[in-house]
């Protein structure tokens, strides 16, 4: 179990495609896809949006061997939800094991639930593998700008997220190191540790104040080196280039048919 | 017949009721080999043998582990992985896990926290509400709690103050000639309380030959990366200096010759 935790979410540096291409371009383009994935029928339409994801994945196929190790497990959960939605759903029954009873409309909203997360969950992670945090950040800033003129602290808001990305890898090492000081104390933090509240307290305290620590020392040497005082720029400039051109028309054309085909053709 | 042993980078025993330092500068490996030692690693070059076998390689179907129990770590920074309520349950933790009965666990726990110099009356109080080194003290009686037969200490004293530092050993007393204790530190004062040592460089062990030795071949330590006790720092940089010093000795003699040869070559 341990060393073997794949480093969930964080940025590989890289030359592909969609390493190049402009963070904003990215991010409206997960954005797109995401909306996709929420509005295809089932199977036209999903079709066409997983070509898409396809498509997208192509342009870091380097990446593609360690995102399918990472999303795995997550494949078990969704399928797990899966079952849970086919059986509690109500509706004309397929087929009943004792009491159990799975129900047409539950398997439909499983099958649909299941392709929607998979397909969400895989472009969002190609977006945070290919693109550093604060370039996110960046992108964030532009996207939700116009936001600053209803008084909304955007600035603030980003640079929250900004940090909170570039803690992921440190809350895993983190929780490495937590995980191998209980397990030297005797504690068996397997499988089982998840319905042991002492277990899960010996695993969660220390992470949650290790955390409330940094968070205290980060913001106070943010104000030390005045954090806040002034406006804000940025210093790398953005520019959107030809292969974001292509990207958007790649992205219209798909969400164009997919919208015919999910609203008119095969709904 | 040590108890545990490491069969790779070069080797390393420890026979019960020893104390074995490990001597490291910083950076030289020396977490990495308390882990091994503990079985929360795979070493990647040769096995560690607790008894003369590799507990690890027994690993039977539909167990989540088969790492000894009897073997235990001193984390670095330990006062950082309390969580219980109250000292008392935070000490208790391990011998709980161990499933020793409940009276058991309570005369371990107070003989832990007697040893460790935490009176009664911390207690009952939550570990939050003690200072750092407090902290660290407890973190040592909950190991001290489950009485290992091997016992890995990784920097136990950093960041402690002065007094805790020198007193450490003194902490370890309830384990004293029963438990081997492998002690992982960057100090060579420190290193020399054990019954022998190794020293870490570039993740390669290699056993000092004489407990005294080691303070005498300061070159060998420089070398190392290890700080030196300040009499050496001045020697060393006498002999760039070219003042004539003899190669090895004791603090004191080393302190005597620094003398002697100052005032010969003053006195010329």
């Amino acid at each position: 179990m341990l060393g073997s935790t794949p480093r969930f979410l964080s940025y590989q540096a890289g030359e592909s495609i969609l390493h190049r291409l402009d963070a904003r371009t990215k991010l409206l383009g997960t954005a797109v896809v995401v909306a996709d994935a929420l509005i295809a029928s089932i199977p036209a339409g999903m079709a066409v949006a997983y070509a898409l994801g396809l498509l997208i994945g192509l342009g870091a196929i380097h990446l593609l061997p360690a995102l399918w190790r990472t999303l795995r497990p997550l494949l078990v959960l969704i399928a797990l939800f899966g079952v849970l939605i086919v059986i509690i759903t109500p509706g004309h029954a397929l087929f009943r094991v004792g009491f159990i009873v799975a129900s047409r409309p539950g398997l439909d909203l499983a099958i649909q639930l299941g392709l929607q997360s998979f397909l969400i969950i895989y472009t969002s992670s190609l977006l945070t593998l290919t693109t550093p945090p604060l370039a996110i950040a960046g992108a964030l800033d532009w996207t939700l700008g116009f936001l600053r003129h209803l008084r909304f602290p955007v600035q603030d808001v980003i640079a929250m997220v900004a940090i909170g990305l570039t803690f992921v890898p440190l809350l895993i090492e983190e929780t490495r190191k937590v995980i191998v000081a209980q397990r030297a104390r005797g504690a068996d933090l397997g499988m089982n540790a998840m319905l042991d509240e002492n277990a899960m307290a010996a695993l969660l305290i220390p992470l949650l104040l290790a955390n409330l620590r940094r968070g205290e020392e980060l913001a106070e040497s943010m104000d030390a080196r005045l954090y806040g005082v002034g406006e804000r720029t940025s210093l790398h400039e953005r520019h959107f280039r030809r292969d974001d051109l292509l990207a958007a028309t790649v992205l219209a054309v798909f969400t164009a048919t997919d919208v015919v085909i999910s609203f008119w053709l095969h709904p | 017949m040590p108890i545990l042993e490491h069969t790779g980078r070069q080797g390393l025993d420890v026979g019960p009721g020893e104390i074995v330092s490990v001597l490291g500068a910083p950076g030289s490996g020396k977490t990495e080999l308390a882990l091994e030692l503990a079985f929360l690693k795979v070493p990647s070059h040769g096995e560690v043998l607790l008894r003369g076998i590799n507990p690890l390689a027994q690993r039977r179907f539909f167990q989540l582990s088969s790492r000894p129990h009897d073997v235990t770590l001193l984390v670095q920074n330990a006062e950082d992985q309390l969580f219980a309520r109250t000292v008392y349950d935070d000490v208790a933790f391990g011998p709980r896990h161990l499933g020793v009965a409940e009276d058991e666990v309570e005369r371990r726990v107070i003989a832990a926290l007697e040893a460790v110099g935490l009176g009664v009356g911390v207690r009952a109080r939550s570990p939050f509400a003690l200072s750092g080194g407090e902290r660290r003290r407890v973190a040592l009686a909950g190991v001290l709690a489950m009485e290992p037969v091997v016992l890995v200490l990784d920097e136990p004293t950093a960041n402690l103050d002065p007094q805790a530092r020198n007193e450490f050993l003194r902490f370890l007393a309830p384990l004293r000639g029963k438990s081997a204790i492998v002690w992982l530190t960057d100090s060579a004062r420190e290193a020399t309380l054990a019954d022998r040592i190794y020293l870490l460089q570039n993740g390669m062990l290699q056993p000092v030959p004489a407990r005294e030795a080691l303070l005498t071949d300061w070159r060998r330590l420089a070398e190392a990366g290890i700080e030196l006790p300040a009499v050496f720092q001045l020697a060393r940089a006498l002999d760039e200096r070219g003042l004539i010093l003899p190669p090895e000795g004791t603090p004191e003699a080393m302190r005597q010759a620094i003398i002697n040869a100052w005032c010969e070559s003053h006195a010329g």
